[in-house]
C-alpha cells in the first residue's frame, strides 16, 4: 500500500519534469551551449581574415568604443522602438474594433486578414513593398494625383521603408495579445463606467485602457524583440542605409569574423533582455 | 406632472425572441419595487432598459417627467448595482466609489467627503484603501452599493445584488438595504428570483413570466390573492388539486374533490366544469387545530419532514387525494408520526380556483 502510494507520489512529482525534459534538452543544446561558445569566441581576436585564439578584450573594446557601432546600436534600438510604437498605435485600435464587432463570423474573417502578413514569405513581402513604395509606386502615385505632394516621397531604401514593412508584419503579434486582453474584460465593467456617467472616452481611458495594459505590454515585448532581430527586411528595404546590428552580425559571420559576430549577438540578446525586464516592471502598475 | 418611474407598453426582442412583452407599470417616487420571476423571464432586460443599456423596441419609459427613450446610460438619473458587482479591479474601494463624482467633476475636497460618507453608510469606511480582490463578497457588494449611492441617483437599480452571498449574509443585507433606502429616499427597483427577498423588502412586487407581468401589488396582496395559477404556485408553496366545479357565481365557487365538496374563491374562472384549486401548505390545519374550520376532512400521514421552525406532512386525505400540509413546530411538541390518522381543516377563503390549463 505504502509502496503503491509512494510510486504514485513519485509519478506525480516526476511527470512535470518528464514533460519539460525535451524542451530542456533542446534549450541546452540550442541556447545555453551556444551562449557559452559566444562568450568564449567574444574573447578571441580576428586579424587579417584569421581567427586568433588568445584571450583578449580587444573585440569588446572596439565594439563599445567605436562611434560606428554606437550609431549601429542606436539605429537598431531606434528601428525597434519606432516599429513597436507604430505597430501599437495601429494595432490597438484594430484590436478594439475587432473586439467591438458584433458578428463572430466577421470577427473570424478580420482575424484572418490581420494574420495574413505572416502567411507571406518575408522575401516576397519585402519585394511587394519595394514595388508599392517606389518613386513610381502606387503610394506615391496616389499622393501625387491627390495633389498632396509635388515630388515623390522617398519611402523605400531607407529607414521609412524598413519601418513600414516591419510594422506591417508585426501587426498580428500586436493585435492578438491585446485582443485577448480585451476579451478577458468583464463586459459589465464598461457598462458600470457608463452607468456612473462616463462617456466613451472616459470609460476607455479609465477602465478599458488600464485593464488591457498587460496585453499592450505583452504585444510591445514581442514586437520590440522581433524588430531587434530583423535581418531580411532591413537588408532588402534598407538600401544599405539602415545598418542594424543583425546585418552587422550577418556580415561578420560571412567573413568568418566569429569574435565580432559573438559580441554583436550578445549585445542583441542583452537589449532584448533589458526590454523584457523593463516592460515587466511596467506590468506591476496594471496589477489588480 | 409625472412622478416616479413609468413604463408604458415596453417591449424588447432579441433576434425575434420577445424577451420583454408590452410591460407597463408605475412605481411611486421613493418606493421599493421588486421585479420577481423565474430565470429568463426578462427581469434583467427590463432593468437594463431603465438603466439605458438597452433601448426598447416599443413603448415609452419615463423617470419623473423626463422621457428616457434614446437617453444614453451616462445621462440618466439612475445608477445600477450589478449582479456580480462589476467593481473596477484596478482601483481601490475609495477610487471605485469616487468614479462617479470624479466624472461629474465634483471638486476634490467635496468628492473625498462624499465618498467617505457613502462608504460610511455601508459600514466600510475602514476599507477605503483596499482593492476589490482584498475584499469579501459581502464587502464588495457594499462597495458596489456605495459606488451607486454616492451619485445620489433618483432611481437605484439592483440586479440580484445578493445572489452571490450566502444565506446569513443575504438576510443581513436585506435589512441593511431597507435601512439605506429609508435614509437616502431614492426609488429602488430590485430584480430577484427569490420570492422571500421580494416579499420581505418591497412596497410593490411585480411577478414576471415569459416577458410579461402576471400580477402586481403589495406583497401581502399578491400572496393572499394570486391572480393566476402561475403566481399561486410561484409565491410560497401551494397544493394544486384538480377539482370539478359545481357552481360558479361572482367571485365564489363551489367545487368538489372526490367526495369532498367545499367553497372556493375564484382566482381566474375556468371555462369548463373542471379546474384546479390552489391551497397553501400553511392554510391547512392539522389535528386538534382543525376543529372549528369550515371545511373538514380526515387523512393519514404518509411522510413527515422536520425543518426546524416547521414540519411538512404529506397526507393521503380520505376523499381520495393527497396534499402537503405545513404545520408550525412548537417547542416540546413531537411531530406526528407516519401512519397517524389526523383531522384536517381549512377556510374556504384560503382556496383559490383557476383553470386547469395554465
Ligand atoms: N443580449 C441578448 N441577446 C439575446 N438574447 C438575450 C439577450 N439578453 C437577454 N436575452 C434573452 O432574453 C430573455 C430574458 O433575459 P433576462 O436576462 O432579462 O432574464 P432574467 O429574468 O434576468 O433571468 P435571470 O434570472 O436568469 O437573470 C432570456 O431568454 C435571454 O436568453
Ligand atoms: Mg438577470
Amino acid at each position: 500500500m505504502a509502496c503503491g502510494q509512494g510510486r504514485a507520489g513519485l509519478a506525480r512529482v516526476a511527470a512535470p519534469w518528464l514533460l519539460l525534459l525535451p524542451a530542456f534538452l533542446l534549450m541546452t543544446y540550442a541556447f545555453v551551449l551556444p551562449i557559452g561558445s559566444f562568450l568564449e569566441y567574444g574573447f578571441y581576436r580576428f586579424e587579417r581574415g584569421r581567427l586568433v585564439q588568445d584571450f583578449t578584450f580587444e573585440t569588446y573594446r572596439r565594439f563599445l568604443l567605436d562611434p560606428y557601432y554606437h550609431a549601429v546600436i542606436l539605429d537598431t534600438v531606434k528601428v525597434a522602438a519606432i516599429v513597436t510604437t507604430i505597430a501599437l498605435l495601429v494595432g490597438y485600435p484594430l484590436a478594439y474594433g475587432l473586439w467591438r464587432l458584433r458578428s463572430p463570423s466577421l470577427q473570424r474573417w478580420f482575424g484572418l486578414i490581420i494574420f495574413s502578413p505572416v502567411l507571406v514569405s518575408v522575401v516576397v513581402r519585402s519585394y511587394g513593398w519595394t514595388v508599392l513604395l517606389a518613386d513610381q509606386g502606387a503610394v506615391n502615385w496616389t499622393l501625387m494625383r491627390l495633389g498632396l505632394i509635388g515630388e515623390p516621397l522617398e519611402l523605400v531604401y531607407n529607414l521609412t521603408g524598413v519601418v513600414i514593412s516591419l510594422s506591417h508584419v508585426f501587426l498580428p503579434f500586436v493585435v492578438f495579445p491585446i485582443y485577448a486582453a480585451m476579451t478577458r474584460l468583464d463586459p459589465s465593467l464598461r457598462e458600470a463606467a457608463m452607468d456612473l456617467g462616463a462617456g466613451w472616452w472616459t470609460t476607455f481611458r479609465r477602465v478599458t485602457l488600464p485593464l488591457t495594459l498587460p496585453g499592450i505590454v505583452a504585444a510591445a515585448q514581442i514586437a520590440f524583440t522581433l524588430a531587434l532581430g530583423a535581418l531580411v527586411t532591413p537588408a532588402l528595404l534598407g538600401g544599405g542605409r539602415v545598418l542594424v546590428l543583425p546585418l552587422q552580425v550577418y556580415r561578420a559571420t560571412s567573413e568568418i569574423n566569429w569574435p565580432f559576430a559573438a559580441v554583436g549577438g550578445l549585445a542583441l540578446l542583452l537589449m532584448a533582455l533589458v526590454a523584457v525586464v523593463l516592460s515587466n516592471r511596467l506590468l506591476r502598475y496594471a496589477e489588480p | 406632472m409625472r412622478q416616479g418611474v413609468v413604463l408604458e407598453a415596453v417591449s424588447k426582442s432579441f433576434r425575434g425572441f420577445r424577451a420583454v412583452d408590452a410591460v407597463s407599470f408605475r412605481i411611486p417616487e421613493g418606493s421599493f419595487f421588486s421585479l420577481l420571476g423565474p430565470s429568463g423571464c426578462g427581469k434583467s432586460t427590463t432593468l437594463r432598459m431603465l438603466s439605458g443599456f438597452e433601448d426598447p423596441d416599443e413603448g415609452r419609459i419615463w423617470i419623473g417627467d423626463q422621457a428616457m427613450n434614446g437617453v444614453p446610460a451616462y445621462r440618466r438619473p439612475t445608477n445600477m448595482v450589478f449582479q456580480r458587482w462589476a467593481l473596477f479591479p484596478h482601483m481601490t474601494a475609495f477610487d471605485n466609489v469616487a468614479f462617479g463624482p470624479s466624472v461629474a467633476r465634483v471638486p476634490r475636497a467635496d468628492r473625498r467627503r462624499q465618498v467617505m460618507e457613502a462608504l460610511d453608510l455601508v459600514g466600510l469606511a475602514d476599507f477605503a484603501g483596499r482593492k476589490p480582490r482584498q475584499l469579501s463578497g459581502g464587502q464588495m457588494q457594499r462597495v458596489a452599493l456605495a459606488r451607486a449611492l454616492v451619485n445620489k441617483p433618483r432611481v437605484l437599480l439592483l440586479d440580484e445584488p445578493l445572489g452571490a452571498l450566502d444565506l446569513k449574509l443575504r438576510l443581513q443585507m436585506q435589512v441593511e438595504l431597507k435601512r439605506i433606502q429609508a435614509s437616502v429616499g431614492a426609488t429602488f427597483v430590485y430584480v430577484t428570483h427569490d420570492q422571500g427577498e421580494a416579499l420581505t423588502m418591497s412596497d410593490q412586487v411585480a411577478i414576471m413570466r415569459d416577458g410579461r407581468i402576471e400580477q402586481m401589488g403589495a406583497p401581502h396582496e399578491v400572496y393572499d390573492a394570486p391572480a393566476t395559477r402561475f403566481v399561486a404556485s410561484f409565491l410560497g408553496n401551494a397544493n394544486l388539486l384538480p377539482v370539478s366545479v359545481r357552481a360558479l357565481a361572482g367571485g365564489r365557487a363551489e367545487v368538489a374533490l372526490g367526495t369532498l365538496a367545499f367553497p372556493a374563491r375564484v382566482g381566474q374562472a375556468p371555462a369548463g366544469a373542471t379546474g384546479v384549486v390552489a391551497l397553501r401548505y400553511e392554510a391547512v390545519r392539522i389535528g386538534p387545530a382543525a376543529q372549528g374550520q369550515p371545511v373538514r376532512t380526515r387523512g393519514r400521514i404518509l411522510d413527515a419532514s422536520f425543518s426546524g421552525s416547521s414540519v411538512h406532512y404529506l397526507i393521503a386525505a380520505e376523499p381520495g387525494f393527497s396534499l402537503t400540509v405545513e404545520d408550525r413546530h412548537k417547542v416540546d411538541e413531537r411531530p406526528w408520526t407516519r401512519g397517524t390518522e389526523v383531522d384536517l381543516g381549512w377556510h374556504g377563503d384560503a382556496v383559490r380556483l383557476f383553470p386547469e390549463a395554465d
